[in-house]
């Protein structure tokens, strides 16, 4: 038997909820083995007071709130903003926090009410948390957070447990996702606690403990669009591996680079660039001229004349950059959004990003590329052929998230990142040697990260035959198969 | 597919290919990745976990669920015979 229920102490938030819905959430976590002495019901006005049931009232006031957890001998104390916790969730989270020490704070799966929908929340994603909350309506710290990080803030009114988190992330506790089910929730965009406001408030605030500047929009209730601004005035290299081809691209035929360049130079609002372009000997002359045409002293013609071989060419592109960051980039795209290299700078240049992709549609506006999903050692791609316009319940397409991986057809990476993991590897010359990338720069500690608001068409067939060789598979699970067995960040698309 | 056209731009522009200094930067690149592979392998074949305790606990539900299956049942039972063999290979005949 679990002794867990004297360890925990749980704090329920009442605000928004109507009595029934509070008295049905207490219940519930009596339910799991809480006793009542151990249950404290948040509340915006109120004197201290205990219920019938010997469940405690405390008001939202941050002196008491600190008060109380100081004066508590809990080792957990489990924060409930909405829902029903489930029977086995005190056991499960204090399960789990018990196995690995090194976890100070978790949180964990939920479903809906009826059961009939799953929310698979991502692992933890600290960039993810600045546009939106996906913690849930539970989140479990061990007592000693607190008096880390010093407490409750009195700024943070109406957004504790979210300033709590992105507070423990900032002084480097680890937070970590129990993939379970630890409770049951209504979805609703509704700011019934009025809590919208004051996520906002306490994202801009950790953004100032960082150092980071940037511009909130409000996307939706509870989704937040970052717009970090540039630090200095990086150059960027476009790194374009090419051999000039033509295709016919909605009603007419065109080549291929240089319309993709064109694109670039005409609609990108970001103007310090470099264009590094590999060609196959057999490039026709007439596309050289036209990219020196579209790009005059910016551009780089690189050789390539040797058998194909997709990584030995991106790495020959880079060696010739001089820019501080390298834009991957097949030469099938066509930019949508004009700010997309800032969407994906912005993101590169905060602290523990390793690499950033972008969203990809097809030509008919259904998805090819919102991240990647490693599991069972091999790859593929979030969302997958899904509509443009589609999105899961965790607002997934509207946040800049961390992935698993992002394809090189479109991702930004500093040089300094890029030569510290020795770029693509010349083991897979024609598949997975992104998704290879993507795992050594994982292995520095690195995140990778996907943004939905730099966008771009990926004129490539979505019945294409990637003809992946045995080889390529057994050269990438040599060296992450154990690492790649589970997804964990794009678990809803 | 492209027409192959004339050598021209590769042969008469002076900067198509690498200087030695970036050929340097591409060798070292290839020479990282490696050493960078090689570690990677080393890691796989080491018992040592390499997995967050999120990934941890999600494989070993994973592999509850799998276990609790129709599927892996009803597979247990049709290798139930070679399983059995098998034992009876180790114990009695080895």
């Amino acid at each position: 038997m679990n002794d867990a229920p004297s360890r925990i102490e749980a704090w329920i938030d009442a605000a928004g909820h109507a009595t029934e819905d509070l008295d049905e959430m207490i219940a519930s976590v009596l339910a799991a083995g809480v006793p009542a002495d151990a249950v404290r019901v948040v509340v915006t006005e109120d004197e201290p007071s205990t219920r019938e049931d010997g469940v405690r009232v405390v008001p939202a006031d941050v002196d008491v709130l600190n008060r109380e957890w100081r004066a508590s001998d809990a080792e957990f104390l489990m924060l409930i903003r909405r829902g029903r916790v489930e029977p086995e969730a005190v056991d499960r989270v204090t399960g789990f926090l018990d196995r690995f020490p090194e976890v100070q704070v978790a949180y964990g799966d939920s479903v809906t009410v009826r059961g009939s929908r799953a929310l698979n929340r991502p692992r933890f994603s600290p960039i993810r948390l600045r546009s939106n909350d996906y913690l849930g309506p539970l989140v479990v710290a061990r007592r000693t957070v607190l008096e880390q990080v010093g407490g409750f803030r009195p700024d943070a009114r109406r957004a504790q447990v979210l300033d709590l988190v992105l507070r423990a992330d900032e002084v480097g506790l680890a937070v970590a996702l129990v993939p379970a089910v630890l409770a049951r929730e209504d979805l609703s965009d509704v700011d019934f606690a009025s809590s919208a406001d004051a996520q906002e408030r306490v994202v801009r605030e950790h953004l100032g403990r960082c150092g980071v500047t940037a511009e909130i929009e409000r996307v939706r209730p509870f989704t937040r669009r970052l717009r970090y601004r540039i630090e200095g005035d990086p150059k960027v290299s476009i790194v374009i591996p090419t051999r000039g081809g033509s295709a016919h691209v909605a009603g007419s035929d065109r080549v291929l680079v240089a319309e993709a360049i064109r694109g670039i130079v005409e609609r990108s609002t970001y103007r310090n660039l470099e264009f590094v372009v590999v060609c196959d000997r057999e490039t026709p002359d007439a596309v050289v001229a036209d990219l020196r045409d579209l790009c005059g002293d910016d551009l780089r013609i690189v050789l390539w004349d040797a058998p194909f071989n997709f990584s030995a060419k991106m790495n020959r592109g880079a060696a010739a950059a001089t820019g501080e960051y390298l834009l991957l980039l097949n030469d099938d795209v066509e930019v949508v959004t004009d700010d997309w290299i800032e969407s994906m700078l912005g993101l590169a240049q905060q602290r523990g990003v390793g690499m950033v992709g972008a969203m990809l549609y097809f030509e008919d506006s259904t998805i090819q590329h919102a991240g990647q999903v490693y599991t069972g050692g091999v790859a593929g791609h979030a969302a997958f052929g899904l509509p443009g316009g589609h999105d899961d319940p965790l607002g997934s397409l509207v946040t800049d998230h961390e992935v698993s991986g992002v394809t090189a057809a479109c991702a930004l990476v500093s040089r300094g990142v890029f030569e510290e993991v020795g770029g693509f590897t010349l083991a897979l010359p024609g598949n997975y040697n992104d998704v290879d990338l993507n795992m050594k720069i994982r292995q520095t500690g690195r995140s990778i990260v996907f943004t939905p608001w730099a966008r771009l068409y990926h004129f490539e067939s979505k019945s294409r035959d990637p003809r992946i060789l045995p080889t390529d598979i057994e050269t990438l699970q040599s060296r992450w198969l154990r690492r790649m067995q589970v997804e964990m960040y794009s678990r809803m698309l | 597919m492209n027409e192959a056209a004339g050598p021209g731009w590769a042969d008469d522009a002076a900067g198509v290919e690498l200087s030695p200094e970036e050929r340097a930067a591409e060798e070292r690149l290839a020479l990282v990745d490696r050493i960078t592979g090689l570690e990677a392998q080393v890691a796989e074949l080491q018992s040592a976990p390499l997995l967050s305790p999120t990934e941890t606990v999600a494989l070993e539900r994973n592999v509850v669920a799998i276990q609790g299956s129709t599927t892996w049942r009803v597979g247990r039972a049709v290798m139930f015979p070679v399983r059995a063999l098998r034992y009876a290979k180790r114990r009695f005949l080895s």
